[in-house]
């Protein structure tokens, strides 16, 4: 199963299937991890039949002294039920970098297909997993957090039912489910990270992200949720701020169209140089 | 003035551009819509050059221009229509004292067809076949641009028709190059001779070949298995001792070329291999190597990746380049800010020779539209007989370039 975390963010938030009443705290830490597990699948689920979707966006990379620097970028996500949703994001300003892209086929079983295309070369390059924890284009934002994961690439646990807390202004009467995932593979640059899911219509609010020595690294935030075609939830604004170097990276959607008709071939290796 | 014969290059290529720009203008499209959206895709790189050579004089003591300043401009221009995708890239160099550096080449002008699974294309192309990061022995397609890189890696547009067909993990390819370009030489660095403006070409063959590739990926696999055969792109430089000039001679050769990556769990195995035919002598080259990216200084650098490659040639003085039996080790550094600031560091030693070879780049963004860039080479050490390496002691330079994007 498919769980669309942070390009998630990026391109997946949505519409949830579960609503309800505040979770009691689970008895046992079985209980626990079988409940953020629950939690983790409908949220994957949530979006189930999207079929495809591409947004255009701007990305603001902000250093800690007040000074920022611009990317535009594309992102494209098609639906794939078996391995996990395919996702390209191809960046059109500035224009030396122009035409950059990252191609991504998540993969159940083993480590996802990852390539990165640049046009200054004319190359594709494969990534390695263990490049996957650097950063993504000077961004805050690292390789894997721009693929889309899938629920076995986690472990869970349930931590709390809160208010959300979210600078979203309905936020103050909604509540969240806060739970903890645990990064399977060994290459991640985290330990854990720390969500804070809404329960009515499955938005994640808010993400925790802690190093690998477990020490709160980065904090991811969205707002400006907007419902698309009468079912998708977005977050027309999303940050990551690094904590540890006081550096940001926003990104502001302009547009997101959903079921265009995308298919595999726009997502094949051979189109990236195209 | 342009230098005469990459100008004679430049203006067949040209043509080729109106005649692929011609063909989109007649399409009937409306054109004020048109013009706007054909803007929209319009990217120019202006740059301003320095380069200094750290010797005055040339090692042919022909010319003295220890300094050059010069102007770069590249101009891009990519669009789509239904399945068809035009690209142009043209490529425009002026040198202040080297008349061989004034040049325009056309580095893309073509367009690809795309029905289902099956893509045709034609024009002028810039292909890249290969995977490490020292020498590309097989990216065999392009003629090299030895006066923007002399390592190779910098490609002239080469004229082409393709068909390829993809499948689900990979696709095959198949080309016809109708033309061959030569190697255009700047008068520095120089090749310890001055190089004759005529070549010669096995059996008075000149020609771009034809070419095949099956490029294929699964699990923590990628690799490729192509065909070249036609004009070798690197000349053989034979010495005339009579006229005391070397003479470029492009031989015939059909090579075999393997090229593919495998994905360890910390680090990436690389490999490209050839062997073929020249001269009527079998031969094979490779470079093997291994990549290992390490984030134990990621406090200060985001990412430092450890290159480590091994080049063999056993054509020895009819290698394409300066690794015949040599090793590369190197490394690049990802600064990891907003400025996106990379630096990469390449040093060669010659188990044959005991050449040593260093080179170091670096470029820096100023802001969204400005971004510097500088490299630095140097031989440290060379004897007579290491050829290739020793041509360029006492050629060392700097460059520096100052780039606006749009």
């Amino acid at each position: 199963m498919k769980l669309t975390q942070l390009s998630v963010t990026l391109v997946t938030l949505q519409l949830t299937l579960l609503s309800g009443a505040a979770h009691a705290a689970p008895a046992t830490k079985q209980d626990s991890a079988e409940k953020g597990y629950n939690i983790a699948v409908a949220l994957d689920t949530r979006d189930a039949g999207f079929k495809d979707s591409s947004a255009t966006l701007s990305m603001i990379l902000k250093n800690g002294q007040g000074s920022q620097t611009l990317r535009e970028l594309d992102i494209k996500v098609l639906e794939n039920t078996e391995e996990g949703d395919k996702s390209l994001i191809k960046f059109d300003f500035p224009a030396d970098i122009k035409g950059t892209s990252l191609l991504t086929h998540p993969l159940r079983a083993s480590t996802d297909d990852q390539w990165l295309f640049l046009p200054a070369v004319n190359r594709t390059k494969r990534i390695s997993s263990r490049n996957k924890s650097g950063a993504f284009m000077g961004s805050e934002f690292s390789f894997e957090d721009m693929t889309n994961k899938n629920i076995e690439d986690y472990t869970y646990n349930f931590i709390a039912t809160e208010p959300c807390n979210n600078a979203t202004a309905d936020s103050a009467t909604t509540t969240c489910d806060v739970i903890e995932r645990f990064p399977v593979d060994k290459h991640s640059g985290y330990s854990k990270q720390k969500m804070w899911i809404e329960q009515a219509d499955k938005k994640i609010y808010k993400i925790e992200y802690y190093d690998r020595k477990n020490t709160l690294l980065k904090v991811f935030t969205a707002t400006d949720f907007k419902l698309y075609d009468n079912k998708y939830w977005r977050a027309n604004k999303v940050e990551m701020h690094n904590v540890q170097t006081n550096k940001a990276t926003a990104l502001k959607y302009r547009s997101i169209q959903f079921a265009q008709g995308l298919t595999d071939r726009e997502f094949h290796r051979s189109s990236l140089g195209e | 003035m342009l230098s005469s014969h990459t100008n004679q290059i430049a203006i067949a290529k040209l043509k080729s551009c109106a005649v692929l720009l011609a063909c989109t203008f007649s399409a009937g499209f409306t054109a004020p819509v048109l013009a706007n959206n054909l803007l929209d895709n319009v990217n120019l790189d202006v740059a301003t050059t320095g380069r200094y050579y750290f010797n005055a004089e040339d090692k042919n003591q022909t010319v003295d221009n220890q300094f050059s300043k010069g102007i770069k401009v590249e101009a891009k221009f990519k669009h789509k229509f239904d399945n068809t995708k035009f690209n142009s890239h043209l490529f425009a160099n002026w040198d202040s004292a080297d008349e061989s550096r004034r040049y325009i080449d056309v580095r893309k002008a073509n367009f690809y067809y795309r029905h289902n699974d099956v893509t045709v294309g034609a024009g002028i192309d810039t292909f890249f076949w290969g995977v490490s990061e020292s020498i590309n022995v097989v990216n065999v397609l392009n003629q090299s641009d030895i006066m923007e890189s002399l390592d190779g890696k910098v490609k002239l547009g080469q004229s082409f028709i393709s068909a390829s067909k993809r499948f689900s993990n990979g696709d095959i390819s198949v080309y016809y190059l109708p033309e061959f370009n030569a190697v255009t030489f700047p008068e520095r660095p120089s090749y310890g001779l001055p190089i004759s403006e005529r070549n010669l070409f096995e059996n008075n063959k000149k020609e771009g070949g034809f070419a095949a590739r099956g490029l294929f990926y699964f699990d923590q696999y990628e690799f490729a298995i192509s065909y070249f055969k036609g004009t070798r792109r690197s000349p053989i430089l034979i010495p005339q001792p009579s006229a005391n000039i070397l003479t470029p001679f492009y031989v015939q050769t059909e090579n075999i070329l393997f090229d593919g990556v495998y994905l360890a769990d910390d680090f990436t195995l690389k490999l490209e291999a050839k062997t073929g035919k020249e001269l009527n002598n079998g031969f094979s080259t490779a470079n093997v190597g291994i990549e290992y990216p390490s984030y134990i200084f990621a406090d200060y650098i985001e990412e430092v990746t450890l290159i480590a490659e091994y080049v063999f040639d056993d054509r020895e003085l009819t290698a394409e380049t300066h690794g015949q039996n040599d090793l590369f080790i190197g490394a690049k550094f990802d600064f990891g800010d907003t400025n996106q600031g990379r630096a990469r560091f390449l040093y060669s030693y010659d188990f044959d020779y005991q050449g040593q070879y260093a080179e170091l780049s670096y470029q820096y963004r100023l802001n969204d539209y400005v971004r510097v860039k500088a490299k630095v080479m140097k031989v440290l050490t060379a004897t007579p007989t290491d050829q290739r390496l020793y041509a360029l002691t006492g050629e060392e330079f700097a460059k520096f370039s100052l780039h606006y994007a749009f």
